[in-house]
């Protein structure tokens, strides 16, 4: 009796019925109101999820500080940062003016800059991988990669309409369009296999 | 001691089959026959008796006359072996030794019928077999005859040798018993009335015509059956095998070339010189020009070649001369003959070491040379070439972007107006058809990191709404969409609309759960996502006040504007929001990255997606035809100029990897030659 689990039958028992219901109000005339209710109970659950996805980021950085640990800097930083932030947003507002100067100066300044560095990695990488990786798909990648980059804009000023309006196309709506609707494809399989697992409890995402 | 006058050896007695022990058992207890009505046991036939032989006129010495009969059955025993037919018609392709078997017995026949046949005779001619019994009865026996010759000439050797030593030894008490015993069926036969059983032969004769005729030949011992027909062969032997029978043993020629090694090595035996006295020379009976043996393949083929030899262990004449055993002769050797002792084989120390040895042998001495030298860490060309390129990619690209923007937003035109894109052009039509005042929600759900793009290409959107007296209602499912909606609305349109404010858009905030808080706020925005404000220290709901106050479901927005970086966003707003927008256009300004997974859904027959538009492009687009500069003005010159330093730099470091892959493709088979 004491390897009893009880809380995995109730919890299964619960998350079936409940995606049972949310998945029959899309074809039955379910009783108005069930499925909404579960549904806010859901955004309610995953707004308490947020916070306590903060409170473990803080409890982990702390742990770290008091351990002494090489990235106890690092974590003072950041418990710092979210300390200022989360008080002068709590007090001033998501709308309020250090709040947003910390949003737009500090912060997409931060993210941008990190894309750009992307950008940077990548050109280098294509210029590298014919180098290192010599073949014909690496040819082939670096082929179709300069077509859709000359076809995305004027090169130097320069409209080359070859590109843009002939090469570039073929491949965006041909190759392009068939692939992503393939992976599509597979997503909603995938979704739906999912979704079917749970439905049967053979799948227990939320532990149990 | 046996009952027939001769004592057998103790394991005679035990093996002696159970027909001959009951026999005389019978005759040693001199029990009664059997009665009149008894009736031979099941199994047992009347031709099973009838191979009994009588036994009324045999000699006591000699023992009974079935015994006697097969003892002149031995004497002709080879001949009727090599005469497996005997019948007087010849016929057609008899061998040679048939013919003369037959022309010995049309001379015994022509003897026979000299002599005087009894008259009784021929009340037997009609049993089956009977004249054959007759006349081979007619015959005198060897012991009828008295020619102590003949009987020994007919008994077979190891019968004679029996005789001789058993004879003598018989006891006379023995002996009375035996003759008071019933000594054979016929005397059986008259103590039950056998006679009056009908069909029973009559007593001294048996009922050969149930008997092949070999068989009552070896009984009788007499000689051939003149009239025997040919066909009387035993059933066992086939016609085919009648006609492969051996020749006869005159035409055999027992060379020793043709006998195996382990007949013609084996040395004659060679009989007693008691049984060589007694024992006729078989000479005369067999003619000396023995024809040769034609042995089948089958059996030639299974004769063995080669018999090794077994070693001889006790070597005849063999002394020992040392050890306890000294002198003595024909002993077995102490160490058998497989040991052998001798000078062991002697191998050569010298190596074969042949020039890839040798080869080898340098190679890894200047590997191992190499490795116990000291080396000064190096440098390699690879890695100061690796990382200059990257500074001079880095230095183009940042020289390509920064240059076009401190040189100012001229210089390089936008798109045509004429030729936007299909995604653009939808776009401008839905928000050109947007009623005055109506409320547009817009989703901020990207990341900070692509604000610059997502402003270049959304800029011109939110300024042809605005100019269209669009109510806006933000919110995102972000976390920090509500910051980015805010931030974009403040400061990228608040200089050329100044009427911007709080009081003109409605942020909603952050919407958490993903797909189902779309879900929600789909078929609920109220209950989802409530908002008060205080007007005159009343708390009022935003849901009651407008723009936001005719809006119950999300179908009740003029529009909705999504702006995303993610598919998975996307397909979530496409998903879940999408059914319930009824004839509200869903517009999506997404990243170019997002553009490719977006497109199915926008080129579908449903429409899910009214308008797509992606990236700076579209932004640029848009702006050309709206006649206005915006975000996508302000980077068109570094994204044309940047767009070819990167094609630039691709193609030629591609062009030098392609180039120095050729060359090294080119070098490889030249220095595999020279190798």
């Amino acid at each position: 009796m004491n390897n009893l689990n009880i809380k995995a039958p109730v919890s299964t028992i619960i998350a079936v019925l409940v995606a049972a219901t949310v998945l029959a109000s899309y074809f039955l005339p379910v009783p108005e109101g069930i499925p909404e209710m579960l549904l806010s109970a859901a955004v309610l659950l995953a707004g308490v999820a947020l916070l306590l996805g903060v409170a473990n980021l803080f409890t982990v950085h702390l742990s770290k500080i008091v351990q002494g640990s090489s990235t106890a800097l690092y974590s003072t930083v950041l418990l710092v940062s979210l300390f200022i932030t989360l008080i002068l947003t709590l007090f001033l507002g998501p709308k309020g003016t250090l709040p947003l100067w910390i949003f737009t100066y500090i912060q997409i300044p931060i993210e941008t800059s990190l894309m750009a560095v992307l950008t940077f990695s990548l050109t280098f990488a294509a210029l590298r991988l014919v180098i290192r990786r010599p073949g014909t798909f690496s040819l082939i990648f670096i082929a179709v990669l300069i077509l859709v980059l000359l076809g995305s804009g004027p090169i130097f000023g320069l409209n080359l309409p070859i590109f843009s309006e002939f090469l570039s196309p073929i491949i965006t709506n041909g190759f392009v369009l068939a692939g992503a609707r393939g992976i599509l494809l597979g997503v909603a399989l995938g979704t739906i296999s999912t979704g079917l697992r749970i439905l049967m409890g053979a799948d227990r995402p939320y532990g149990g | 001691m046996s009952d027939f006058g001769f004592e057998l050896p103790d394991d005679s007695e035990e093996e002696a089959p159970d027909w001959l022990e009951g026999i005389g058992d019978d005759a040693h207890s001199g029990q009664a026959p059997p009665p009149e009505d008894s009736q031979p046991a099941e199994g047992e036939s009347p031709a099973d008796d009838a191979l009994i032989p009588p036994m009324d006129d045999h000699d006591d010495d000699e023992g009974p006359d079935w015994l006697q009969d097969i003892r002149s059955a031995e004497s002709v025993d080879d001949d009727r072996e090599e005469e497996p037919n005997r019948g007087d018609t010849p016929s057609e392709g008899d061998p040679d030794w048939l013919e003369n078997i037959r022309q010995k017995e049309q001379t015994r026949q022509q003897e026979l019928e000299t002599s005087a046949i009894p008259e009784d005779k021929e009340d037997f001619e009609t049993y089956p077999g009977g004249q054959d019994e007759y006349e081979d009865l007619s015959q005198p026996s060897p012991e009828e005859s008295g020619d102590p010759s003949a009987q020994e000439a007919s008994s077979p050797d190891w019968l004679s040798g029996l005789e001789d030593e058993t004879t003598p030894e018989a006891a006379p008490s023995e002996r009375a018993e035996f003759d008071a015993a019933p000594q054979s069926f016929d005397d059986l036969a008259a103590d039950a009335d056998l006679e009056d059983v009908p069909g029973e032969p009559p007593s001294g004769f048996v009922d050969t015509g149930s008997l092949p005729s070999w068989l009552v030949d070896i009984k009788r011992g007499g000689p051939p059956p003149e009239d025997t027909p040919p066909d009387e062969v035993p059933a066992f032997v086939s016609e085919d095998d009648q006609e492969n029978i051996l020749p006869p043993a005159e035409d055999i020629d027992l060379t020793p070339g043709d006998l195996p090694s382990w007949i013609s090595e084996s040395p004659p035996e060679e009989p007693p010189a008691e049984a060589q006295a007694e024992t006729p020379d078989p000479e005369p009976e067999h003619p000396p020009d023995l024809a040769r043996a034609n042995l089948p393949n089958w059996l030639h083929a299974m004769r063995p070649v080669d018999i090794p030899k077994a070693p001889e262990e006790g070597l005849p004449g063999h002394e020992e001369t040392l050890g306890p055993l000294a002198g003595l002769q024909n002993l077995i050797p102490a160490e058998p003959d497989i040991i052998q002792f001798g000078k062991s084989p002697t191998f050569s120390l010298k190596l074969d070491v042949t020039k890839t040895h040798e080869r080898s042998t340098d190679i890894l001495e200047q590997l191992i040379s190499e490795e116990s030298r000291d080396r000064k860490p190096r440098i390699s060309v690879e890695a100061i070439t690796q990382g200059a390129v990257r500074w001079v990619v880095a230095t183009l690209l940042l020289l390509s972007i920064a240059v076009p923007i401190m040189l100012g937003s001229d210089g390089i035109e936008l798109p045509a107006s004429d030729s936007p894109g299909e995604g653009t052009s939808r776009t401008l039509e839905l928000i050109h058809d947007l009623p005055p005042g109506g409320p547009v929600l817009v989703a901020f759900d990207y990341q900070p990191a692509f604000t610059g793009e997502l402003y270049a290409a959304s800029t011109a959107v939110f300024d042809h709404m605005l100019l269209r007296g669009a109510q806006l209602a933000i919110f995102s499912t972000h976390p920090t969409g509500a910051s980015q909606g805010v931030n974009f609305l403040q400061h990228t349109l608040a200089e050329k609309h100044t009427y911007i404010a709080d009081q003109l858009y409605v942020d909603l905030g952050y919407l958490a759960g993903g797909p189902a808080g779309l879900r929600t706020f789909a078929a609920n925005p109220a209950g989802t996502m409530p908002q008060f404000f205080d007007i005159e220290g009343a708390e009022v709901s935003i849901w009651d006040w407008a723009p936001l106050d005719q809006v119950e479901t999300v179908s009740d927005f003029a529009m909705v504007l999504v702006l995303t970086d993610s598919p998975e966003v996307a397909r979530a707003w496409i998903e879940q929001v999408d059914p319930l927008l009824g004839d509200t256009p869903l517009v999506m300004v997404v990243s170019e990255q997002a553009e490719p997974f977006l497109i199915p859904y926008y080129r579908s027959e449903a429409g899910q997606v009214d308008a797509l538009m992606a990236g700076i492009q579209d932004g640029a687009y848009y702006e050309s035809n709206r006649d206005s500069e915006h975000q996508a003005r302000a980077y068109w010159n570094s994204y044309s100029v940047a767009l070819g330093i990167s094609v630039a730099v691709i193609f030629l470091g591609s062009l030098v990897g392609a180039a120095s892959m050729l060359i090294a493709r080119f070098r490889r088979p030249a220095k595999e030659a020279k190798e």
